[in-house]
């Protein structure tokens, strides 16, 4: 009992700490409303947005998002820039437009967006239930 | 299935888990049938990373024999004895293409914790965190392998299971320190950490041309191995001043290459452990970099220091102006397993690379707990505990 106690309590503080880096993370999406978002992609200029046409994660964002394709220096690929047209004060389309940057990324470089583990813990206990909550949103935040 | 999973600080238990599944198309299944305990691991059992669940699958270093593949799978088929690297790679990123494949951009299912953490996210790797991925690991009958054309290494007729499985990932770690710090024939390197990582390194350093290789550590049993099966020289800590006798040892200028293969919950004797005890349990600094300090004061002028071992966070007391005005090269990683696997596989089947002496106590997945406690504790000799899960 006093070692899963120390474990909650350790959890507990890592998620503060998460949480208050989460904080922080929302103060700079709404500094960073209006900025580029951008992947560098190992792939040549024209495999990335061909004529226009980019991968469904981001085209599913439609005329939400404005994008811009350039050639990265040296081996480095294509720079894929993306940024709400009219960003909301939440800083939440921020979120989705780093999702949707990864897995193209993802796709136009290894054809998949690789999953988690199908099956979680089954008894994950209350720290573990936060910890996956905040899984859930790991993808939609970051430096990006 | 059987799996051992973490359950809490210090606490490891044998559960009943789904199978896992064909879930992308590069994906293989393998029926695991060696997977060795990690003093990595150990950072995980003390709850030094905190991104656990109860119930997460634990264990990173591992081979067995592929049974299932997805559809966009090439190099392997059912029947294939692989060894799998414990990063995954998905060898087609600028970093996998320039061989860091530990810096993967598209194998991390939550990159935003590393990204908040560390600045940006490293790749992804089985059983360890869900801040690493949160992949299942591999003290499991079964696992699943992404990106298994990049991932898995098909293991050479001759070489058996018991000695390709540390080619998964404490001999490319090793060969990595070693390789990337730069060793060149005739140099003196020192080793900090006579685990398997540490002495794999030694090994590494001795192939690559050093003259002189010590391996410093405080458990004569770690030591007399290392002596053992490849004739290095060791340094107890605890018994003698290490910096005194490395400058002896090397006509006063200090090692050419010193590898940390320690980590982040280094022990040391003195004071100074005492402040790094304090400071981190007040979560003033959240690892224990003594052997780095150690390292980089021992160092020749101009010499170069790769840390290998495991640190997740800050440190205090970084010997920031040893590091300067001595002009050091200081590099860190977590292993580019993929770039050495192939080559580190056929060096196993020459006989230039031994490992099977590294698996001191082979034990079934029912006796995990066990198996962690002689490991964490350094009993009866243990060197690696290694579980053969279908004996479970």
């Amino acid at each position: 009992m006093r070692v899963m106690m120390t474990a909650a309590v350790l959890a507990g503080v890592g998620l503060g700490i998460k949480a208050a880096a989460d904080r922080r993370a929302k103060q700079r999406d709404r500094r960073a409303n209006g900025r580029w978002l951008a992947v560098t992609v190992c792939k040549p200029v024209d495999e990335v947005g061909a004529e226009g046409r980019l991968p469904e994660p981001l085209a599913r964002l439609g005329d939400h998002v404005e994008t811009r394709v350039t050639s990265a220096p040296a081996d480095r690929g294509t720079e894929l820039y993306a940024r709400p047209r009219a960003p909301s004060p939440s800083g939440e389309d921020l979120r989705s437009l780093r999702v949707a940057l990864r897995e193209a990324k993802s796709i136009i470089e290894t054809g998949e967006v690789v999953q988690a583990d199908a099956h979680p813990s089954a008894h994950p206990g209350p720290a573990g239930k936060l910890l996956a909550m905040a899984n859930r949103k790991a993808k939609g935040v970051g430096r990006l | 299935m059987k799996a051992l999973c973490w359950e809490g600080i210090n606490e490891v238990a044998v559960e009943h888990v789904p199978d896992p599944t064909i879930q992308n198309a590069h994906d293989v299944i393998v029926k695991v049938s060696l997977s060795t305990a990690c003093g990595s691991d150990l950072h995980l059992l003390t709850g030094h990373i905190p991104f656990m669940e109860a119930g997460d699958v634990i264990g990173h270093e591992f081979c067995g024999e592929v049974v299932d593949v997805g559809r966009a799978v090439t190099k392997h088929k059912p029947g294939d004895r692989v060894v799998v690297a414990s990063f995954i790679g998905c060898g087609s990123c600028w970093y996998c293409k320039h061989d860091q494949w530990s810096l993967c951009d598209n194998s991390n299912t939550n990159p935003g914790h590393t990204d908040l953490l560390w600045g940006a996210s490293p790749g992804g790797i089985f059983g360890y965190s869900h801040a690493m991925g949160g992949f299942k690991g591999s003290h499991a009958e079964y696992i699943r392998v992404p990106f298994a054309d990049t991932t898995a290494f098909r293991i050479p007729e001759p070489v058996s299971d018991m000695s390709a499985l540390f080619a998964s990932d404490s001999v490319p770690t090793g060969w990595m320190g070693a390789d990337l710090g730069g060793v060149q024939p005739g140099d003196v390197v020192a080793v900090w950490g006579a685990g398997a990582v540490g002495q794999m390194a030694a090994r590494a350093a001795q192939l690559l041309g050093a003259e002189r290789v010590v391996v410093i550590d405080r458990f004569d049993y770690r030591m007399k191995a290392a002596r053992d099966a490849f004739g290095v020289e060791t340094l107890d800590y605890s018994q003698t001043d290490v910096g005194a006798e490395l400058r002896e040892m090397s006509a006063g200028r200090g090692p050419d290459v010193c590898i940390e293969a320690v980590g982040c919950e280094a022990h040391s004797s003195g004071p100074q452990y005492v402040y790094d005890q304090v400071k981190s349990k007040l979560k003033l600094e959240t690892d224990r970099p003594i052997a780095v300090r150690e390292a980089i004061q021992a160092c020749r002028k101009g010499g170069s220091v790769f840390v290998l071992g495991v640190f997740t966070g800050w440190v205090d007391k970084f010997p920031l102006g040893a590091l300067m005005n001595k002009g050091l090269t200081v590099r860190g990683a977590q292993q580019h397993g993929q770039r050495y696997i192939p080559m580190l596989l056929d060096r196993i089947a020459l006989g230039d690379v031994h490992t099977d002496y590294l698996a001191t106590h082979v034990l079934p997945l029912d006796e995990g707990q066990r198996g962690y406690d002689l490991f964490k504790k350094k009993d009866d000799g243990c060197l690696r505990t290694v579980f053969r899960p279908a004996s479970s």
